[in-house]
C-alpha cells in the first residue's frame, strides 16, 4: 500500500507541474551582484554570459521567453529583468507603455556606430530606449531537393500550381506574415486601407491549401528534416538548418525582403541598471558580439563584429541582403491596423 | 459527530482562503476581465462593456459593418467534438486497461500502477515532441511501412484531426486508467462470481454487474479526460500544425499576439460554459449520486 500511495502522489504532482504555466519571477539576491537576463532561447549563449560573470564578477541569471508578447506581459506583470531583447516594433510600445529606462547618454551614442542597416532604425531613431543587437531577414529557405523549379520570388511562395500537395511551411508570427505579404503585393508595411487588408486576407487563404505547418515552433528541425518543401524563415535560422541539411538554400525573393532587427534593452523594472549598462558594453566588444553572432546564427549589429566572424559565416547568403534589394525595415503598425491584422490572421488559421 | 458540529467556525478559515486564493480570485478575475475594455498592448482598462461577449457572435469586417460570425463557435464545436471523441476512445481503451491490471495478483498490480503512471516522469511537451518523430513523413511510421515496402510514398499522419485525436489520446488515458482501476480494484469481485453462479453469461455480468459498480470510476476518469482536453493547447498546436485551432490555442492567441485580453476572458467563461454543459449531459446519463 505504502508504494501506491508513493505512485499516486506521483502522478498528482505531473498532474499538477503540467499545468504549471508561470515561471517564477526573477528573485532578488542578498550580497552578490546579479543581472538577470530575459531573452530568446536562440540568443542564450551561456559562454558568453560566463566570460561576463568571469570578468566583472556579476552573476548572470537567464530566463526565456518565446515571444515579444510574453516578454510585455512579463515586464508588465513586475518582473524585475535587468537586460531584455524585444524585436525592434515592440520598442515604442514597450516604451509607451513606460517599461523601458532611458539609456544613459554614453550608450546612447554608441548608436552612431551601427552598421548602415540598423543605424537609426525607424522604432528609435536615436537610441534612447534601445541599442541593436542582431539584425536579419525574413525570406524564404527552400529545399532543393523537393522544389525542380528555380525560386526567385515570393510568387512562386504564395501561388502553387492547383494539384500540389501540402508542402509550405509558414511562421506563424502576425506581424513578420503581414509584412511578407505587404512585400508580396507591393504596398508599404501597417497599411490602414480596407482593400489592403483584403487583398492580404484573400492572398493568405489562396495560399492556405498548400501549407502544411503554421508555426514557428520547431521548424529549424522541420527545415532540416526535410518536412517542408519551402518555409517562410528567419535568416538565421536557415543558416542553422542548413548547417544540419546541404539540401536548404536561403532565397532573397526579388520583390524584396524584411528587415527586423532585435535590441537590447533596460527594463523600467530592472534592479540592477548599472549591471546592465556594464552588460551592454560588454556585448558591444566587436569581439564578443562577433562570438554571440556565431552563436545565434544572425548578422551582428557591428561592422566591426562581422569583419571578426569566420569568412564561411560572413559571407554566406544568410548574412549578405543582395545590394539594391528592396528591404525594409519592420515598423511598429497603429494599434488598429495590429487589431485588422489579427483578424486576417484568426480566419487564416480558423 | 457532536464535537464536529461545536468546532469553531474560525477553523473554516484556511479552507476558505485556500478555496479564496487558488480558486474564487482567479476565477472573478476571469469574469471581471471579459466585462472590460481592451487596452493595447495587453491588459485592460474601464469602461465596463459586454464588446467581448458580443465579439463571440460579431465580428466586424473591414468597412466597418458587424456581420455574424461562426468562427469562434465552430472552433467551440470542434473543440467539444475532439474532447468528446476522445473521452469516448479513452473509455474504450482504458477500461480493458484497468480491468487486466485489477485482475492480476494482487503483488503484480503495483508494478502496473507504475507502467500506467511512467509516462509522467517526462514532461509532457517532450512526450508530444516524441509524437512528432513518430508522426512526421520522414518518422518512425512511414519508415517502416516504407522500407517493407506496404507504401512507396509517406502517407501524412501528421496536422490532422487524427494527429490530434491521437495526442490527446496518448495525453489523458492514464487519467481514465487510475480511477477506473481503483474502483475495480475495491469492487466485490464475489458479486461476478454470484453472477456467473445465476448463469449469466460474460457479457451479461459486465453489462449488468462490473459496469454499474465501476460507475463511479468511469465517471471520474471521463471528466478528468474530458475537461483537459477541452482546452488541450499542446496537442493541436504541435500535432495540429497550427491548422487545427481548438479553444485553448484560441485563448492563448488572444491573450498573447492577439492582446485582446477581455475577449480571452469572455472565451475562458466559454469554455467553462461548455465544460459545465457538458458535465451536466454525463450526469444526466452516468448519475452523478454515484459519485459522491
Amino acid at each position: 500500500m505504502k508504494l501506491k500511495s508513493f505512485l499516486l502522489a506521483i502522478s498528482a504532482v505531473a498532474l499538477l507541474s503540467g499545468s504549471a504555466v508561470f515561471v517564477s519571477g526573477a528573485a532578488r539576491a542578498e550580497e552578490k551582484q546579479k543581472l538577470f537576463i530575459y531573452t530568446w532561447d536562440t540568443y542564450k549563449n551561456d559562454d558568453l554570459f560566463k566570460q561576463f560573470e568571469k570578468e566583472t564578477g556579476i552573476d548572470v541569471v537567464t530566463d526565456i521567453y518565446s515571444s515579444n508578447d510574453a516578454l510585455i506581459a512579463k515586464i508588465k506583470a513586475g518582473g524585475a529583468y535587468d537586460i531584455v531583447m524585444p524585436s525592434g516594433p515592440y520598442i515604442p510600445l514597450l516604451a509607451g507603455e513606460k517599461l523601458l529606462q532611458p539609456l544613459p547618454a554614453d550608450l546612447q551614442a554608441m548608436g552612431e556606430k551601427m552598421a548602415t542597416n540598423v543605424k537609426n532604425p525607424g522604432f528609435d531613431p536615436k537610441n534612447e530606449h534601445s541599442l541593436p543587437l542582431f539584425y536579419g531577414t525574413t525570406g524564404i529557405a527552400v529545399n532543393t531537393k523537393l522544389v525542380k523549379e528555380d525560386v526567385t520570388s515570393w510568387s512562386q511562395f504564395f501561388t502553387r500550381p492547383k494539384d500540389e500537395k501540402k508542402t509550405l511551411g509558414v511562421l506563424d508570427d502576425t506581424g513578420t506574415v503581414m509584412d511578407i505579404a505587404a512585400i508580396q503585393l507591393g504596398r508599404p508595411y501597417c497599411e490602414d486601407n480596407p482593400d489592403t487588408y483584403k487583398a492580404i486576407q484573400a492572398l493568405l487563404l489562396a495560399q492556405k491549401p498548400f501549407v502544411k505547418v503554421y508555426g514557428a515552433t520547431g521548424y529549424i528541425e522541420r527545415m532540416a528534416a526535410s518536412d517542408v518543401a519551402m518555409q517562410m524563415a528567419w535568416s538565421g535560422d536557415a543558416y542553422l538548418a542548413r548547417k544540419q541539411n546541404k539540401d536548404i538554400k536561403y532565397v532573397y525573393p526579388k520583390e524584396g525582403v524584411e528587415v527586423w532587427i532585435d535590441n537590447l534593452a533596460i527594463p523600467s523594472t530592472s534592479k540592477n541598471p548599472e549591471n546592465a549598462k556594464k552588460f551592454i558594453e560588454f556585448v558591444l566588444k566587436p569581439e564578443n558580439l562577433a562570438q554571440y553572432a556565431e552563436f545565434s546564427g544572425y548578422v551582428p549589429s557591428l561592422d566591426a563584429a562581422k569583419d571578426l566572424m569566420p569568412a564561411e559565416i560572413k559571407d554566406a547568403p544568410e548574412f549578405n541582403i543582395p545590394a539594391g534589394l528592396n528591404a525594409p525595415v519592420s515598423a511598429t503598425c497603429a494599434p488598429k491596423v495590429v487589431k485588422n491584422q489579427q483578424k486576417i490572421w484568426d480566419r487564416v488559421l480558423k | 459527530m457532536h464535537g464536529v458540529r461545536n468546532a469553531a467556525p474560525w477553523l473554516l478559515s484556511p479552507f476558505l482562503m485556500i478555496m479564496g486564493v487558488f480558486f474564487a480570485a482567479p476565477l472573478l478575475l476571469v469574469v471581471g476581465y471579459s466585462f472590460m475594455t481592451a487596452h493595447y498592448p495587453g491588459g485592460v482598462e474601464f469602461p465596463l462593456t459586454l464588446d467581448a461577449y458580443v465579439k463571440i457572435f460579431y465580428d466586424t469586417d473591414f468597412d466597418g459593418n458587424k456581420v455574424f460570425d461562426p468562427s469562434f463557435l465552430l472552433i467551440c464545436w470542434k473543440s467539444l467534438k475532439l474532447a468528446g471523441l476522445c473521452t469516448i476512445l479513452c473509455l474504450r481503451a482504458g477500461f480493458p486497461m484497468a480491468y487486466f491490471m485489477a485482475t492480476r495478483p494482487p503483488q503484480q498490480r503495483n508494478l502496473w500502477m507504475m507502467l500506467v503512471t511512467i509516462p509522467f516522469w517526462t514532461n509532457l511537451l517532450i512526450r508530444t515532441y516524441s509524437w512528432i518523430l513518430i508522426l512526421r513523413d520522414e518518422g518512425l511510421v512511414n519508415n517502416i511501412l516504407m522500407s517493407t515496402g506496404i507504401t512507396s510514398s509517406p502517407i501524412t499522419l501528421m496536422c490532422s484531426d487524427f494527429a490530434v485525436g491521437l495526442g490527446l489520446l496518448y495525453s489523458y488515458l492514464p487519467f481514465m486508467v487510475l480511477p477506473i482501476y481503483a474502483n475495480l480494484e475495491r469492487m466485490d469481485w464475489r458479486l461476478v462470481e454470484a453472477a456467473s453462479d445465476l448463469y449469466a453469461t460474460r457479457w451479461q455480468t459486465l453489462r449488468k454487474v462490473t459496469i454499474p459498480l465501476t460507475m463511479p470510476g468511469i465517471l471520474a476518469g471521463s471528466i478528468l479526460v474530458f475537461i483537459p482536453s477541452i482546452g488541450s493547447f499542446l496537442a493541436p498546436q504541435l500535432l495540429g500544425c497550427g491548422q487545427q485551432m481548438m479553444l485553448g490555442n484560441k485563448i492563448e492567441n488572444l491573450f498573447g499576439q492577439g492582446g485582446d485580453w477581455p475577449f480571452g476572458s469572455a472565451a475562458s467563461v466559454a469554455l467553462m460554459i461548455i465544460v459545465m454543459i457538458g458535465l451536466m449531459i454525463m450526469s444526466r446519463r452516468g448519475g452523478i449520486k454515484e459519485l459522491v
